[in-house]
């Protein structure tokens, strides 16, 4: 009984230390196991592999660092995809940092083997940031030219043979937030819509996927994960190509936190029932 | 009427379109572009001005007009039919104004531009408040200082740096026009031997990163990785010597090759970034701001454990299936988690028991309905809210 009831009032600093230790002991030495890619993150990487040399694409870039562990490698995984497969890409975003965020990110894969040494201006371009989102989406569906026109980025390659929004093979997000809802409202079928989300931010994108309007969904570090493994399927091949990353090595940390946290709510319903039923007989 | 629409709508012939302007190395004061920027200047200030005059109790007829006024245009642009022409255009003609919908641009890039004075005003309002603060030395006045001092810092480095890009591009371009004319100069070979530096390096610190991570994995030995990286120093000296004869000999040609022209390109970036604006921004941001962000956030985990272990009880059926559809979800979002049931044959009856088959059941058959159900409502309730501003009925635009 007293085993019961001492775990009821543990301290919670215990609980800390224990996931320290185990975040800790997988961030050094992960364990692995067998990837079973979700068919949501199949369908973005299928979508995205079926594109051509010179294809464009509208990539809008909406978290920070403090979702790093989600969407840095999503992210970076999407750069190596587009970039190896030769796609042009106009960056955007509704967040100030994000921005910024996403240039080093594009700068640091760009240097990667196997990334046809992407250049801004000639392959890409940072269309910079937007303070007003729906009119931002508004402005980019109605005349994408005179919306980018002021950051001096509409004479360059990568928007050479775009005119409209439906020239440009897709419009993916990685966010962290709800930015792409004004998407789903604005966008009237002009091209396809693919999403990075946060793991939080799965279950109000789901019924969209399920309806057709995103071709293809990624969740959270596991849909990082998904990603790599299709990319190490494809371009395994070339050794020295990086595929499997921190998507892949953040796999073991979240496995036993998550389980930590598991085996937490368990035990503490166990003994809440106990310490219940030793105080009914009493 | 017509025509002043189209004008700011910005659609009217090239001339008067002051965003097709091409920019030019004119002095500033003789580019038109600079002068539409001050004459809106000069007409804002003073609808301003004049706004900041109206008589207190004309104040709430102008706001409740104003606001119905641009959020019924909101309104009309899905509700009001439209005519399709044959080129594939809509239009909506009324009666005087001619063409309404093409002056949803101007309501969109104005919406646009109030939201980017808003962050102006935001910056304002927190140099009021905190220097204030810091003159009159009250209570945390030291982290006023700091609030202030890192502002003005990012501040700076940001719009230097943003300033130095342009820069950037303006080398760029000049290189184009030198590839293009095959022109060689002193500028030039020293902006190619840097590419051709910071090219080579790249493809080292490539190959030693390859190096180090199969060395982590255990597929190299330690032997092997000192190896791979003299070799990788070998390639990046023979790199760098190929590449200062390509240059030199280009420099004695005075030609201007595709080759040299891409190195120049590669040294312009390389230079730009080693610069100490640009070093400055990156420390200030990517190694400060962005770190503290990533850890301030990583401490959520520590508290989401804390709270399940004490909140997440069973204490009714709604939370048991509550507690158990999320164990089935949080399991299915890690490879560990789905190993569990991986070896259950997927094509037989039995492969509906496996995690990653009931996760998809529960967020295609449960999640969905019900998400679909929570928007709907959401949906009517922003409705409700919606006309309650446009009519002037909420507090916050009738009083």
């Amino acid at each position: 009984m007293k085993v019961w009831q001492a775990l009821l009032t543990l301290d919670r600093r215990i609980l800390y230390l224990v996931l320290m230790i185990l975040v800790g002991w997988q961030v050094v030495s992960p364990l692995q196991a067998e990837n079973v890619v979700s068919t949501k993150t199949d369908s973005l990487f299928d979508y995205i592999d079926s594109m051509n040399e010179g294809d464009v694409v509208l990539v809008q870039s909406d978290w920070t660092n403090s979702t790093r562990g989600e969407s840095r490698s999503q992210f970076q995984a999407l750069m190596r995809h587009l970039m190896r497969k030769k796609v042009k890409i106009i960056v955007t975003s509704i967040d100030g940092q994000a921005i910024e965020v996403a240039r080093v990110n594009i700068e640091e894969v760009a240097k990667e083997h196997g990334n046809n040494d992407y250049e801004q201006g000639r392959d890409y371009v940072i269309a910079g940031f937007f303070p007003d989102a729906p009119n931002y989406v508004f402005g980019v569906v109605n005349d994408i030219r005179k919306e980018f026109a002021p950051r001096g980025v509409v004479n360059t390659p990568v928007m050479a043979n775009i005119s409209d929004l439906s020239d440009c093979r897709a419009v993916i997000l990685v966010t962290a937030s709800a930015s792409i809802n004004i998407w789903y409202q604005r966008m009237r079928n002009k091209t396809k819509l693919g999403l990075f989300c946060t793991a939080v931010m799965s279950a109000e994108n789901i019924p969209y996927y399920a309806s057709g309007q995103l071709f293809g969904l990624a969740i959270g570090a596991k849909g990082a994960f998904d990603y790599e493994t299709l990319l190490q399927d494809k371009y395994k091949e070339d050794q020295k190509m990086i595929n499997l990353a921190a998507g892949q090595r953040y796999m073991g940390p979240l496995a036993f936190a998550l389980m930590l946290l598991i085996v937490a709510v368990i035990f503490g319903n166990i003994a809440m029932v106990m310490v219940r039923k030793a105080g009914n007989s009493s | 009427m017509n025509w002043s629409i189209q004008f700011l709508a910005q659609d009217t012939p090239p001339g008067t379109n002051i965003w097709a302007l091409e920019r030019t190395s004119d002095p500033i004061l003789s580019q038109p572009i600079f002068w539409w920027v001050v004459g809106t200047i000069i007409v804002t200030s003073i609808l301003l001005f004049l706004i900041a005059r109206v008589p207190s109790n004309f104040r709430k007829p102008l706001i409740v007009g104003v606001t119905f006024l641009c959020g019924f245009y909101y309104v009309a642009e899905w509700l009001i039919p439209k005519q399709r022409l044959a080129t594939g255009e809509e239009i909506a003609p009324v009666p005087v104004i001619g063409n309404w919908l093409a002056a949803l641009p101007v309501a969109s890039s104005t919406a646009q531009i109030i939201s980017a004075m808003l962050l102006v005003l935001g910056v304002i309002s927190i140099f009021r408040v905190h220097f204030g603060r810091l003159l009159k030395a009250q209570k945390d006045w030291f982290f006023s200082a700091v609030l202030l001092i890192s502002m003005f810092t990012m501040l700076f480095f940001g719009m230097a740096n943003f300033s130095e890009r342009r820069g950037l591009d303006v080398t760029l371009a000049e290189i184009d026009k030198a590839a293009e004319s095959q022109e060689m100069s002193e500028r030039w070979v020293q902006v190619a031997t840097l590419g051709s530096e910071s090219q080579a390096f790249t493809t080292k610190q490539n190959a030693e990163n390859d190096a180090f991570r199969r060395l982590r994995k255990g597929e190299i030995s330690r032997e092997e990785f000192e190896t791979r990286k003299t070799e990788a120093e070998d390639v990046y000296e023979t790199a760098v010597a190929a590449s200062t004869a390509q240059i030199e000999a280009a420099a004695a040609s005075g030609e201007m090759t595709p080759e040299i022209a891409g190195l120049a390109r590669a040294g312009a970036r390389a230079e730009q970034a080693r610069g100490f604006i640009a070093q400055s921004q990156r420390f200030v941001f990517t190694d400060m701001l962005q770190v503290l962000d990533a850890a301030t956030f990583s401490l959520i985990a520590f508290f989401i454990l804390s709270a399940a272990f004490r909140a997440f009880r069973l204490r009714s059926i709604e939370a048991t299936i509550l507690m158990f559809t999320a164990l089935i979800i949080l399991l299915s979002f890690v490879p560990l988690g789905l190993a569990i049931t991986s070896g259950l044959p997927s094509d037989q009856f039995i492969g509906n028991l496996r995690l990653d088959s009931i996760s998809d059941w529960i967020l295609a058959y449960l999640n969905t309905p019900a998400i679909r159900a929570i928007n709907l409502g959401l949906a009517l309730g922003v409705l409700a809210m919606g006309m309650r501003i446009l009519f002037g009925l909420e507090r916050g635009v009738s009083e």
